[in-house]
């Protein structure tokens, strides 16, 4: 085998030594001027450190070490392929391209699946159950008028109250929160709106829309979901949904680069509306339901005929604008388990107070039907 | 010989046109517009992760183009360090992030005075933690920075530097500006000071005084935009703290004073946000003045670097690319906004046509598609490629046979790279 005349940079200093290189099956060996051997390679180690480009010098290295040699005339290219076989390893070919790629996204959408799935969900937890109440209670405030704002096409949030009204859906929330502690005062509203729905804030701010009102046959319909919602305020749930998205957009956020994370941020009450609670929170929920139902002697099938009801609405303009059932998905468990353990059979309230009820947003929307 | 090139080396910008031209310039625009198109498709497909990788063959390919006495440059970064350093970062980022975001809501309700206070404290830190993001960038880069089999280095301290600049940021703002060369300067030296070739460090020899002068027009800009919006918020502060205290009363509309603040900010800060816009440019100006002086000011061993490259063709450049994304940015939307027209048109009751309507929608989603697709890459090739090439072609070096006495450092290297720089988004140009 010739020797190739190359130029050496032993990777220790910047001096250039011109050498001589013989490529063999074995070796490579690298001999300066005087013939003393400077360096040995074996060539499955030798590597390519660019692509080759023509007219352009051969570089090698041997693995990812310091050491180079540089041969200019490019016509021993043959050689080196012929007797290195991972002369081309170096450079990312498609083999380094994919290979990262496969290992990495798994880990990557591990890591991200436990950070949404587990991590923030617990974290979540903690922390709403560890948030100061008067905080809670200004951070509901603040979210309910974006909220409504928004269900209102960014008009003013508009509040329906009439005296009779309020009086009447303030002595049905007084015969709830009378059995239980809440951290915060129990806040209820109507929302001047046709979407059937019905959802609670952080800080105990419990949202009936008007629809709601106009769908509901009975107040004691109306008495079950409230007393649903109600459930969820007692278990901080909405906090917990709120800290969850606060924790995923950051994350988000930062994951694609966004440090502020202050559009994500802005995007948090939309997200807080259409996250539906998790099947476990919905139980807990239901379980408190009836647990106060049961306790102000109210009958506990109102809640049942509601969502059965809502399941068998076939007209398609309403349906639209049941929004209620993808935030509270209807099961036929859930009804059972209402229907075993709701054991009260008495009213919610008088017709005269359910009538100034369903008339708070003002008579026309209640004739509509 | 060598004497005098030291000597011409004392004042950065006034050495005479010696040394010769052996820095060459080997890229093609195709391939970086072959690894570019693989890098984006990629990305897609991965979320953004490969993002990492992306970003070292786009370093693999800068650095390979450049060649130094008939040497190229090589960089031997690795798209999985990048990563690790990242996801260490995501780590301890993360909850500090999101502990941030309730303490402000618990501060924002409980205590709005304290809550303006953390927020400023808040942003600062953030400014802080990207300079010391940039510098621990710079070390993980001059150390995968390969030239000979030597490799680079930066010493000093992330922390140091930040702290440095943090104090000049002040005094800039103090100065309305007018400290900026002499921050420069002072960065400048601390970071060719403690940058080095294998055991070799970098010299800088250069003052803020000699930056003045190019700072002088964008300094200007800089004053009359401040001075004026000081003179505007002077002049108006009755009525704007009127405005102020009525929005900040719940109880009154904020509708009315939306419209009032709105008028008056425009007439206040017209002049304020025309000195702003003329000063962008003036501005990369001085940055890239600032670096032709920097190469200039700086030496190793015996070498002498003199850059001569023209800061206002890069300026040119930079104008160029702007004002082809932006015509591109106008063309889509005008395509954009005629078929999602069509698309809207054809599912009126009147036409009730779902086929035109979808291939409405397709048409105005393509351009939009494409844009985003394309964009990204649009300043690598068009601005930072022919600077880098104007750059490198121009430089001169004298006396690089200086380097051969030069040996590898045993200083350890990082071994993850840049992780807070990447969170951070600290790179502007992607790489």
């Amino acid at each position: 085998m010739s020797a190739i005349p190359a130029r050496y940079f032993d990777g220790e200093s910047a001096r250039q030594i011109d050498v001589f290189v013989q490529i063999g099956p074995q070796n490579v060996v690298v001999r300066d001027d005087a013939d003393t051997v400077l360096a040995v390679w074996p060539p499955e180690e030798v590597r390519l450190l660019e692509k080759f480009t023509a007219g352009r010098p051969l570089r090698l290295s041997r693995g990812r070490g310091d050491a180079r040699i540089i041969i200019d005339d490019t016509r021993y290219l043959g050689n080196l392929q012929r007797l290195c076989p991972n002369l081309s390893k170096l450079r990312p070919g498609l083999r380094e391209v994919w290979r990262p790629i496969l290992l990495w996204t798994s880990v990557a959408a591990a890591s991200a699946a436990f950070l949404f799935l587990v991590a923030i969900p617990f974290a979540a937890r903690e922390v709403a159950q560890a948030m100061p109440p008067e905080i809670e209670a200004q951070l509901g405030e603040r979210a309910a008028d974006q909220v409504v704002q928004i269900f209102s096409g960014g008009r003013e949030a508009v509040y329906c109250s009439t005296p009779e009204g309020d009086a009447a859906l303030q002595t049905l929330t007084d015969r709830f929160v009378s059995q239980i502690e809440l951290p915060y005062p129990l806040v209820v509203r109507v929302v001047d709106s046709p979407v059937v729905n019905a959802f609670t804030l952080p800080g105990g701010q419990v949202l009936l829309f008007d629809g709601l009102l106009d769908f509901a046959d009975s107040s004691e319909e109306v008495a079950g979901v409230l007393a649903h919602e109600i459930g969820h305020a007692v278990r901080r749930h909405p906090m917990e949904v709120f800290a969850k998205n606060v924790g995923a957009a950051t994350l988000i956020g930062v994951l694609l680069g966004d440090i502020t994370g202050g559009s994500a941020i802005g995007a948090l009450v939309q997200f807080t509306i259409t996250a539906a609670y998790t099947r476990d929170a919905e139980r807990e929920a239901d379980s408190d339901a009836v647990d106060l139902l049961n306790g102000a002697g109210i009958d506990g099938s109102g809640l049942t005929d509601f969502f059965d009801r809502l399941l068998g609405v076939e007209n398609s303009r309403l349906r639209d604008l049941l929004a209620v059932i993808n935030t509270h998905p209807a099961t036929d468990e859930r009804s059972e388990f209402v229907r075993t353990t709701a054991t009260a059979t008495g009213p919610a309230m008088s017709d005269a107070e359910w009538q100034a009820l369903r008339n708070i947003c003002g008579e026309d929307d209640a004739e509509e039907e | 010989m060598t004497d005098a090139v030291i000597s011409a080396g004392a004042s950065g910008d006034g050495a005479s046109p010696q040394g010769e031209r052996i820095v060459g310039f080997w890229g093609r625009r195709g391939s970086l517009f072959g690894i570019l198109m693989l890098n984006a498709a990629l990305g897609m497909v991965t979320f953004g992760i490969y993002r990492f990788w992306a970003r070292t063959r786009l370093r693999q390919y800068f650095w390979n183009s450049i060649e130094i006495d008939g040497d190229l440059l090589e960089y031997t970064g690795r798209g999985l360090e990048l990563f690790i350093g990242f996801l260490i970062v995501i780590a301890v980022l993360v909850p500090l992030i999101i502990g941030y975001q309730f303490l402000s809501v618990f501060l924002q309700t409980n205590m709005p005075d304290i809550f303006v206070v953390a927020n400023f404290l808040y942003f600062i830190a953030i400014f802080w933690l990207t300079r010391y993001a940039y510098f621990r960038a710079r070390r993980y880069r001059l150390a995968r920075t390969v030239w000979r089999g030597i490799r680079g280095g930066q010493d000093g301290s992330a922390a140091g530097y930040a702290w440095l600049w943090f104090g000049y940021a002040v005094m800039s703002v103090i100065t309305l500006g007018w400290a900026v060369p002499w921050m420069t300067a002072e960065l400048q030296k601390y970071e060719v000071d403690n940058a080095r070739f294998g055991v070799e460090n970098f010299h800088y020899e250069g003052t803020g005084k000699d930056l003045l002068r190019y700072w002088i027009p964008c300094g200007i800009a800089f004053s009359i935009m401040s001075l004026s919006a000081i003179v505007a918020v002077a002049v108006n502060w009755t009525e704007l703290q009127l405005i102020f205290e009525a929005a900040a009363d719940p109880a009154a509309d904020p509708s009315v004073f939306g419209d009032d603040i709105g008028a008056l900010l425009g007439g206040m800060f017209s002049i304020a946000i025309i000195a702003y816009v003329v000063s962008i440019p003036l501005y990369i100006y001085f940055r890239l003045a600032a670096l032709r002086y920097m190469v200039n000011a700086a030496n190793l061993a015996e070498v002498k670097f003199v850059a001569e490259f023209s800061a206002w063709r890069i300026v040119g450049y930079g104008l160029l690319y702007s004002l082809i994304v932006i015509g591109l940015i106008g063309i889509v939307a005008l395509l954009f906004s005629t078929f999602s027209v069509l698309a809207v048109f054809s599912a009126t009751e009147e036409v009730a046509n779902p086929a035109l309507a979808a291939v409405g929608i397709i048409l105005a989603a393509i351009p939009i598609i494409l844009l985003l697709f394309f964009l990204p890459m649009m300043n690598l090739l068009l601005f930072y490629y022919p600077s880098i090439r104007h750059i490198a072609t121009t430089l001169r070096v004298t006396e690089i046979s200086s380097l051969q006495r030069i040996v590898q450092s045993s200083k350890d290297d990082p071994r993850f790279g840049e992780g807070l720089a990447a969170a951070l988004d600290v790179d502007v140009g992607g790489f």
